[in-house]
């Protein structure tokens, strides 16, 4: 075994150029994977802990005393008999104020908010201080008029401890200082539209009255029911099947103006996190398979420099498993060597992802990696590029030992039929293309990766890129008709005096009305928008809109759901108020992952109460529940409409908006694109190891050919080029293969990453720009890497033409 | 009087082996005069090689100078070194040295491209004259490996004249030929030495050195020995092989 250890040594010695851009790929895959299992299996187990230890039952519902009052019923009468269900093994429940936020550091903001007691009976809550750091909670005392705040409200709002924050409609509704933040696992996430907020019984107290003499109309009293299920021998029924069985008895969902359950609140906290992973896993299985390439490049090319010395063994009698072992133990103990090594940068970008996604996910994720999952799946990568190096090396069992010898690695060259004649012209460019042909094997690897790089890159640069400029893509996921402002009249008195100045300023092209608000659809609560006027819901992309009362739009993630599709019928209710609706087609809007549905305002007032029913024009006194939205001619007038409108009224008697609230979604699209620049670093640095091993090899192979130039007055600056160009050349062949990929699978990858924000349907423009511009830049990158990986050829020298 | 074409002043050569100074050239001063066929003979192992290289500019040298119409090539940087031996001088090996994945006109046109003074057409033509004069016309089109060694070297020295050197550098040329192909090949350097090629070759073969206009001996890295020879014509073989072999031995050879 001496002969192996030798032989691994020599080769150690000799391809440490080769070795040291396997062990690169190693660290970074190893690197890459560490985060990604550690960073999902982290969030994904701090989400249940931290639901579980905060005392989150298995679904919760905020009920506002005035969803009820039309029904003659309180908020009591809920209780008792969702705690009578036989499915239920005990229900919390705790008062709280519903409201909007009015401006949040200085930001004027419409999202909701759920302002509730800090009582550790009902919740607890993990809080932080400034430095996002743990507090003692028993040490937070909130004073009146001070709120604890969800850390997402850092990256949303750019908040700190200190800042202000306002609600309601009403100067007169008092001012909070954020005091803490603190995690809320269960619906703190950036990307979700509604909030917890905490506050002490004092303040409580205070807001209390506000909402009981209904000074502010946007502040309203309410009553949220933490509900736990029963077990049945340690059996547990799913959330869906739980809610469908609340609300047989009980019409839960109907009477709530909003709900989620443990399964929702999961799948909504941690979009960001498998969107992420998603691309990751994607682009690890990638890395995986350029890694392979490279390897396989490597493994083939040392047997051919080793050719003669492996025949002189094989004459004197070393057999071909011995040769095989010690080349596999070089490749086995770099592989090794990257894994292990891997894991050290893998601590601080664990640490870095934590920080910068604490603040957005909301979450107090462990920073430790996660052992064994990581251990187990290096190991299975290892186990598989063993397996394919000892696949590669089968090829030293059948050379022959005086043929190596005599022969050595002698390249003999035939004519291709793709030789073009070389130029004067173009001396460089027709050379480098003549090298390419004579030799395409050594080059169709770089090719794979070029053609697998450039179309993740487009892949990645697609969903950076998805948001759009302004949030005007984000826009059109998740709002299902076009709006440029939209105004909920307070008092209903203004409404004519603001329309003639809409049009005064802007030109008014369109108007509707409409409403949202949440109701059950088939036993589940979904989110329900209605307009007046049904053909504006212009997101409908199968069948066509709801033009009857009895007809409704759903989304793919609903047609999923419920495995319904166009023609089928589903069941709509709210309060004691139900009615059948036919689906008349399927539309995209990402609002609630896709957990929403459409219809028309007539179709609406079938499940409101009676009174309201039948008329046929809106009168004065309902005004001031619908959203009136306004599509403009000259819409470069938006926001001075906007601002004009601000200041001539003020939040007593209009509430005007010109987008949906998307704060949460600007941070996901930041986040992408944060993360699409991590991944073109590590794609740069994996495209820079192959060309330093392509060009490696090929300077070896070529270093006479090099030393005959030079005797016929070629430079060493003709000769890099000319090696330059070959792998230019060969990335823009590799590139135009990946055009064919990109289109193959891209838009299905796209979509499957969409998929997890509810976006099913998403005209994904071909964006020839940026293919281009990555086209480019790939080319001119391998180009430069090249050239400068090239200096070995300065060195070459003539004189090693000479025979004596 | 003839031109000085090439001309060495105290040149040196040494190689360090396990911290040991080996001298291969040992302060060696000589002149290389336009038009003539210099033959530089010695023992195996003398450095005939090595001086040929370091006289051509393709090692360096490691003292003295080397001056090529007055220019000393040791102190010019690559590039003007690669301008040298694309204009001024060309070099056929042992070993022939033809890029293998270039026909044996596309090696000749390699050279001729480099020069910029003439058009793409005008280097084609005199390059397809030179593969005639060298008789390789039909296999103009072949690539090295389909062509035997002697078709190869005839096409090496095309390939070495195709920008009209004024000197060219030959490295034992018929070494690993036969003796046929090697015979084929020293006419044809005759040929352009007879024409007013300047030519130095390095050789240990006496058949070789009958070619000969000027001989030199190498020995101890100094040359030792220098004499003229009546021009080639391939006449009174027998007496001139005797000429050469009396002074060779007068060389301690």
């Amino acid at each position: 075994m001496q002969e192996v250890f030798l032989l691994f040594r020599k080769g150690m010695k000799n391809k440490k150029g080769s070795f040291f851009g396997i062990f690169i790929l190693m660290l970074l895959m190893s690197m890459t994977l560490i985060s990604v299992v550690t960073i999902r299996l982290n969030y994904n187990d701090r989400q249940k802990t931290a639901v579980k230890q905060d005392g989150y039952g298995d679904i919760l519902f905020w009920i506002l005393d005035n969803n009820l009052s039309p029904y003659h019923m309180t908020a009591n009468d809920i209780l008792k008999s969702t705690r009578e269900n036989t499915v239920v093994k005990k229900v919390k429940s705790m008062p709280y104020i519903g409201t909007h936020i009015r401006s949040v550091n200085g930001k004027k903001e419409g999202e909701s908010l759920l302002i509730q007691r800090m009582d550790k009976s009902f919740i607890t809550y993990t809080f932080f201080d400034k430095d996002y750091k743990k507090m003692n909670q028993k040490k937070l005392k909130l004073k009146e008029n001070e709120v604890a705040v969800p850390l997402s409200y850092v990256s949303t709002y750019h908040c700190k401890i200190g800042d202000k924050l306002s609600f309601g409609s009403k100067d007169s509704t008092p001012v909070f200082t954020i005091a803490a933040f603190f995690e809320d696992p269960y619906m703190g996430s950036s990307i979700m539209g509604i909030k917890t907020v905490l506050i002490n019984d004092v303040t409580y107290e205070h807001l209390k009255q506000i909402a009981v003499s209904n000074q502010d109309t946007k502040v309203a009293l309410g009553t949220v029911l933490n509900v736990y299920q029963k077990t049945d021998h340690g059996q547990k029924l799913s959330d869906l099947a739980f809610v469908k069985k609340l609300n047989q008895k009980s019409q839960l969902s109907g009477y709530a103006s909003f709900s989620l359950s443990n399964s929702e609140s999961q799948n909504f906290m941690l979009i960001l996190t498998n969107i992420f992973s998603g691309i990751l896993v994607a682009f690890l299985f990638l890395l995986l398979i350029i890694t392979v390439i490279i390897m396989s490049h490597s493994i083939s090319n040392s047997i051919e420099m080793e050719f003669k010395d492996i025949g002189i063994l094989k004459a004197m009698g070393v057999p071909a498993k011995r040769l095989q072992v010690a080349f596999l133990l070089q490749y086995v103990v770099t592989m090794l060597f990257g894994c292990i090594i891997g894991i050290i940068p893998a601590i601080p970008v664990i640490a870095f992802a934590d920080q910068m996604t604490k603040t957005v996910i909301n979450l107090a994720v462990s920073e430790k990696i996660a052992w064994i999952p990581c251990l187990i799946l290096e190991l299975a990568v290892l186990l598989l590029l063993c397996l394919f190096t000892i696949f590669q090396l089968r090829k030293m069992k059948h050379v022959k030992p005086m043929q190596a010898i005599r022969d050595g690695n002698t390249s003999v060259y035939f004519k291709s039929r793709l030789q073009l004649p070389i130029s004067k012209r173009f001396l460089s460019l027709s050379m480098a293309f003549r090298q390419l042909i004579s030799g395409k094997k050594n080059y169709i690897g770089a090719c794979g990766i070029a053609a697998i790089l450039f179309s993740f890159l487009i892949l990645v640069n697609g969903m950076a890129q998805w948001g759009g400029a302004g949030g005007k893509n984000i826009n059109a996921m998740f709002s299902n008709f076009d709006s440029d402002v939209s105004i909920n009249y307070l008092n209903p008195d203004v409404k004519e005096a603001v329309e003639k100045q809409i049009d005064l300023t802007a030109k008014v092209k369109t108007s509707f009305y409409g409403t949202t608000g949440y109701m059950m659809v088939n036993g589940v609560q979904m989110y329900v928008t209605a307009l007046s006027n049904p053909k504006e819901y212009t997101s409908v992309y199968r069948g066509r809109t709801c033009k009857y009362d009895n007809e409704i739009l759903i989304t793919q993630y609903v047609a999923n759901e419920f495995g319904i599709g166009i023609g089928d019928k589903i069941t709509v209710g709210r309060g004691n108020q139900k009615a059948d609706y036919m689906v008349s087609g399927i539309y995209q809007c990402a609002n609630d992952v896709g957990a929403n549905i459409a219809m028309s305002l007539s179709g609406w007032e079938k499940l409101q109460n009676k009174e309201l029913q039948g008329n046929a024009q809106v009168t004065t006194s309902q005004i001031s529940q619908f959203t009136y939205e306004y599509q403009l001619k000259d819409t470069g007038k938006k926001s001075q409409l906007i601002l004009s409108l601000k200041k001539t009224y003020d939040a007593t008697q209009i509430n005007v908006q010109s987008n949906v609230g998307l704060g949460g979604m600007s941070s996901v699209s930041v986040a992408i694109k944060a993360l699409s620049f991590l991944i073109y670093v590590i794609a740069a640095v994996f495209a820079m190891v192959t060309i330093a091993l392509v060009s490696g090899k090929i300077i070896k192979k070529e270093t006479k050919d090099y030393g005959i130039f030079k005797s016929i007055g070629y430079t060493s600056f003709n000769l890099r080029m000319q090696i330059a160009f070959r792998m230019g050349i060969t990335a823009t062949i590799g590139s135009l293969l990946g055009v064919g990929l990109e289109l193959l699978f891209g838009k299905t990858c796209v979509m499957y990453l969409l998929g997890f924000m509810g976006v099913y349907h998403y005209n994904i423009q071909s964006h020839m720009q940026s293919k281009v511009a990555i086209f480019v830049m790939i080319v001119i990158f391998f180009i430069l890497v090249t050239y400068i990986f090239t200096r070995k050829v300065k060195r070459v020298s003539t004189k090693m033409l000479m025979s004596e | 009087m003839k031109d000085i074409v090439l001309k060495t002043k105290d040149l040196c050569k040494s190689f360090a082996n396990n911290g040991l100074q080996n001298h291969i050239l040992d302060e060696v001063n000589l002149e290389i005069y336009k038009g003539d066929f210099t033959v530089i003979m010695g023992a195996s192992g003398a450095g005939k090689s090595t001086l040929l290289y370091c006289l051509s500019g393709m090692d360096t040298i490691t003292s003295g100078s080397v001056l090529f119409e007055g220019e000393a090539i040791e102190k010019k940087k690559e590039k003007e070194m690669s301008v040298l031996r694309a204009k001024a001088f060309g070099f056929v090996f042992q070993q022939i040295h033809l890029v293998s994945n270039l026909t044996m006109l596309e090696n000749i046109l390699a050279s001729g491209y480099l020069i910029k003074e003439k058009t793409a057409k005008q280097v084609k033509e005199k390059a397809m004259h030179l593969l005639e004069t060298v008789n390789m016309k039909e296999a103009a089109m072949r690539l090295p490996s389909q062509v035997s060694g002697g078709e190869a070297q005839r096409a090496a020295i095309a390939r070495a004249l195709i920008n009209e050197p004024k000197l060219i550098f030959a490295d034992e040329p018929t070494g690993a030929l036969n003796r046929k192909n090697g015979s084929d090949v020293l006419d044809l350097f005759t040929k352009f030495h007879n024409k007013g090629q300047s030519i130095i070759m390095v050789t240990h073969d006496i058949k070789t050195a009958l070619r000969a206009s000027r001989l030199l001996y190498l020995s101890d890295g100094q040359i030792k020995g220098d004499m003229s020879l009546a021009p080639y014509d391939g006449q009174m073989l027998k007496e001139r092989e005797m000429q050469i072999q009396s002074w060779l031995m007068s060389m301690e050879w």
